[in-house]
């Protein structure tokens, strides 16, 4: 299983994540961030936890792709 | 001689303060990731308000750049950031994206049109007045085009969206970017980090290598970084600057400290009065240059506003053409008679049904098919290379020291 934490605050809207991985990103239109879909928040990271293995390298294209490298994948 | 207005950058409040305490006439900021600073920008909407009350409570001016590219995700969000700006009386938005314009326009908030909209002429100058107060013009201009631009106003009474005069602004001190007017497309190519969306990675700043492909030697230009500009500084020459015409001078540093901030702007600040007060002298310029020396900087030039040629660090052409050339050597002795020329080869090397450009002085340029190659031991051969002599037969008149370079595919 995999982790993905998002340091949402420094987000700067480029919308690289969306188009990589739109199962997991998507973009908000209320602040022109990215949002991690279906996660939860906690000081200020958002989490998102049990994901399956078969995403792992789907997601690690978003981690590569972000010009401020604000998400991370933890395995389990 | 009209109050020149000096407007000083700030990206947090230690800035802000340094900027009012060394004399700034007016600030600007961005908030959130929609200004060219997005990466080390700490302010958000809620500190619109709060530097606002600073600035009113200090008497100076306060603009908020909101010139990144926009997105149709990035709508909502530039609405809230305007509407907050309409309502703590922000005096005027730094602007490249129409709707921004557009909608700034409809709030009646002032624009001031980006130096990224890169306005080198009167007449779009004209086209830009009818929705801006503001004009910053292109850092590419030099003293003359800019003085020009000033008195054309004056002459035909060019009036912006507010129906007053409208403003010169340009840039009296601090980085260059290698790119013309910012838009710059190497940090986005190599890190996906998109200079327009205020995350340029500063790719140009870095020391590169030359690599020869050939021999696979690299070589290390000492001390040198081919694409990287030296900073702007105009205060030996800020009379000059002035008596083109503009109203306001800007000094670039978002992402620098406050100590730059305070430093610089006092150093213009008193230029200005000096010049005001007519007491400009070269002590003063040289103590100026001094204290602005001890802070951030890359050594100092004068931008382009002396009419520097531009670029000369700069080898690649990025050209689309098809055929490239490669030097190969050159004309050592040349036969007359037969029509021969001898060829020494310095890099790559030379084959057989090989196209070649001969150039040089007397020469010009001429185009030639090798058909055959004699080498020194006078055995007829298909391929020379780096460092050996041949013969080739021409059809032409070649002179020695006569350039070869190989036509190649590109």
């Amino acid at each position: 299983m995999i982790t993905i934490i998002y340091k949402r605050d420094k987000c700067i809207g480029c919308n690289s994540c969306v188009l990589v991985c739109p199962l997991f990103f998507s973009m908000s239109k209320i602040d022109g961030k990215s949002v991690l879909l279906k996660s939860k928040l906690k000081k200020r990271i958002y989490i998102l936890k049990n994901i399956d293995n078969v995403f792992t390298r789907y997601l690690s294209k978003a981690t590569k792709i972000c010009p401020v490298k604000i998400i991370k994948i933890i395995r389990h | 001689m009209k109050k020149i207005e000096l407007l000083s950058p700030i990206n947090n409040y230690e800035s802000l303060y340094a900027a009012i305490e060394s004399g700034a006439n007016s600030i600007y900021f961005g908030v959130e990731q929609l200004n060219m600073r997005a990466v080390n920008s700490n302010l958000k909407i809620k500190d619109i308000k709060k530097i606002s009350n600073i600035c009113k409570k200090n008497k100076i001016k306060k603009y908020l750049t909101l010139n990144t590219i926009i997105y149709d995700h990035d709508i909502l969000l530039v609405k809230r950031i305007l509407k907050k700006c309409k309502k703590y009386d922000i005096d005027g938005i730094i602007a490249m994206d129409n709707f921004v314009m557009n909608y700034s326009n409809k709030l009646n908030l002032p624009i001031h049109i980006s130096t990224q909209l890169n306005i080198t002429n009167i007449e779009s100058l004209k086209f830009y007045s009818k929705y801006s107060d503001v004009i910053v013009l292109s850092r590419e201009l030099n003293l003359n085009q800019i003085k020009n631009i000033c008195s054309l106003i004056k002459k035909n009474n060019i009036k912006g969206f507010s129906k007053k005069k409208i403003k010169i602004e340009i840039f009296c001190h601090g980085s260059l970017c290698m790119a013309v007017s910012g838009k710059c497309y190497l940090s986005l190519h190599t890190y996906n980090s998109s200079a327009n969306r205020g995350a340029c990675k500063q790719n140009c700043r870095r020391e590169y290598l030359v690599k020869d492909y050939k021999s696979n030697l690299s070589y290390k230009i000492s001390n040198e970084y081919i694409m990287s500009s030296k900073d702007l500084c105009t205060i030996n020459f800020l009379d000059k600057i002035i008596d083109t015409g503009i109203n306001i001078l800007k000094i670039e540093g978002r992402g620098k400290s406050p100590e730059y901030v305070s430093v610089i702007t006092k150093c213009y600040k008193e230029a200005i009065e000096s010049i005001e007060n007519k007491s400009y002298t070269q002590d003063k310029i040289n103590d100026w240059i001094y204290k602005l020396s001890s802070v951030y900087n890359r050594g100092f030039w004068s931008g382009y506003y002396l009419g520097q040629r531009i670029g000369e660090w700069t080898q690649n052409s990025g050209s689309l053409s098809l055929k490239k050339k490669i030097y190969i050597g050159k004309v050592i002795k040349f036969y007359n008679k037969i029509k021969v020329m001898i060829v020494l080869i310095e890099s790559y090397n030379l084959e057989i049904f090989d196209n070649l450009y001969i150039i040089g002085n007397k020469i010009g340029v001429k185009e030639t098919k090798v058909k055959k190659i004699i080498n020194k031991k006078k055995e007829e051969v298909s391929e020379v290379k780096k460092g050996e002599i041949c013969s080739i037969k021409v059809q032409f008149k070649a002179y020695t020291n006569n350039k070869i370079y190989k036509i190649i595919n590109n």
